[in-house]
């Protein structure tokens, strides 16, 4: 076995996860070898040094930025009390289900929209089409106008 | 900093509690991992404002998906993936950090070692400095290890590894400690 090996039995030893029967014959290498008795003491105190590395403050305003985030569950539940308030509000002002209103409401919107486009149909003028045929002089169409009389020109 | 049954407990109840909207214990679990999360980021990122947005954005994940944690008693495991995840995307997207690259075999000389180059010197600056110059890869690791006292199984979990992943390259990741530490000492 290496020193390279031998030094990341060391490591692991240092975290407490060297088996048992491989630490016996580890430590008969570092009792022999300087390089792998220099990386054991190194390692040991790296570590020592490491956990004695002061703690860095956390900022304020990181605290205001995380405490203020909402929860999921949360905004969720507030949307649920709003949703029974508002239908609370409804049943004790008005005694119409909401169904009912709601279907009311789409036949109004329809009847306006088809009483609009009734409207616009008959006041839009008739569109003039040009018509090609093939080996034919061009002809212009007229559309029929609301008297029923109609325009060809040749 | 073992973790004790009563903590998990906690840790666990705090989460159940966290996924029906109860902000106090969304409070008290900050309090409990703002300062190893934030120290984490600061030493991973080297950048005071990515290290708070890293911990910003690990408790947004907290407050949005604590539904989807499926371990709530290793809420500690989970927020220190997302907070590594965060802080590896902002190392990404700087780029700062020249690694100290970790070529050869060769190691300390015997009686020489770096503690030894550092004891009349300014140890925590030099140290800081050592493991800010480290590979992202190998920062990382120390600071689950040596700072959380993390196992390797969890360590693994956190960065997506395999535990013999995680032994050679906390080995590596000493070694390249080491080096720098004696380069910065010299």
């Amino acid at each position: 076995m290496s020193c390279t090996q031998h030094q990341e039995q060391i490591s692991a030893f240092v975290d407490g996860h060297l088996p048992d029967e491989e630490a016996s014959s580890l430590f008969s290498h570092i009792g022999s070898c300087a390089v792998c008795r220099s990386f054991f003491r190194a390692s040991i105190g790296m570590r020592a040094m490491l956990v004695k590395l002061p703690v860095p403050p956390v900022p304020g305003t990181l605290d205001t930025r995380v405490l203020r985030i909402p929860l999921e569950g949360r905004r969720k539940s507030l949307y649920r009390a709003a949703r029974t308030a508002l239908a609370s509000a409804w049943r004790l002002r008005f005694r119409i289900p909401a169904p009912a209103v709601a279907a009311g409401v789409v036949l109004c919107i329809l009847s306006a929209v088809l009483s609009v486009w009734l409207l616009l149909d008959s006041l839009h003028p008739a569109k003039q089409e040009v018509v090609y045929i093939f080996n034919m002089p061009q002809v212009e169409v007229y559309g029929t106008n609301r008297a029923g009389t109609e325009n060809i020109m040749e | 900093m073992e973790m004790h049954t009563d903590d998990l407990d906690t840790d666990a109840r705090l989460v159940e509690r966290i996924r029906v909207g109860d902000a106090g214990a969304f409070a008290d679990l900050y309090r409990r991992y703002k300062g190893p999360l934030y120290a984490f980021c600061l030493r991973f990122t080297a950048e005071r404002g990515d290290a708070e947005d890293a911990v910003h954005e690990t408790f947004l994940r907290l407050s949005i998906s604590a539904r989807e944690i499926r371990a709530p008693e290793a809420v500690r495991t989970w927020l220190f993936r997302v907070a590594r995840n965060e802080s590896l995307l902002k190392l990404r997207a700087r780029k700062r950090v020249e690694p100290l690259t970790d070529s050869g075999d060769e190691g300390p000389q015997d009686g020489e070692t770096p503690l030894t180059l550092l004891e009349a010197r300014d140890g925590v600056g030099v140290v800081e400095r050592a493991l800010r110059c480290l590979k992202s890869e190998y920062r990382e690791l120390l600071l689950l290890r040596e700072f959380e006292d993390l196992s390797y199984a969890q360590i693994a979990e956190i960065t997506s590894s395999t535990e013999g992943a995680v032994k050679a390259g906390i080995f590596k990741a000493r070694r390249a400690l080491g080096k720098a530490l004696r380069l910065f000492a010299d």
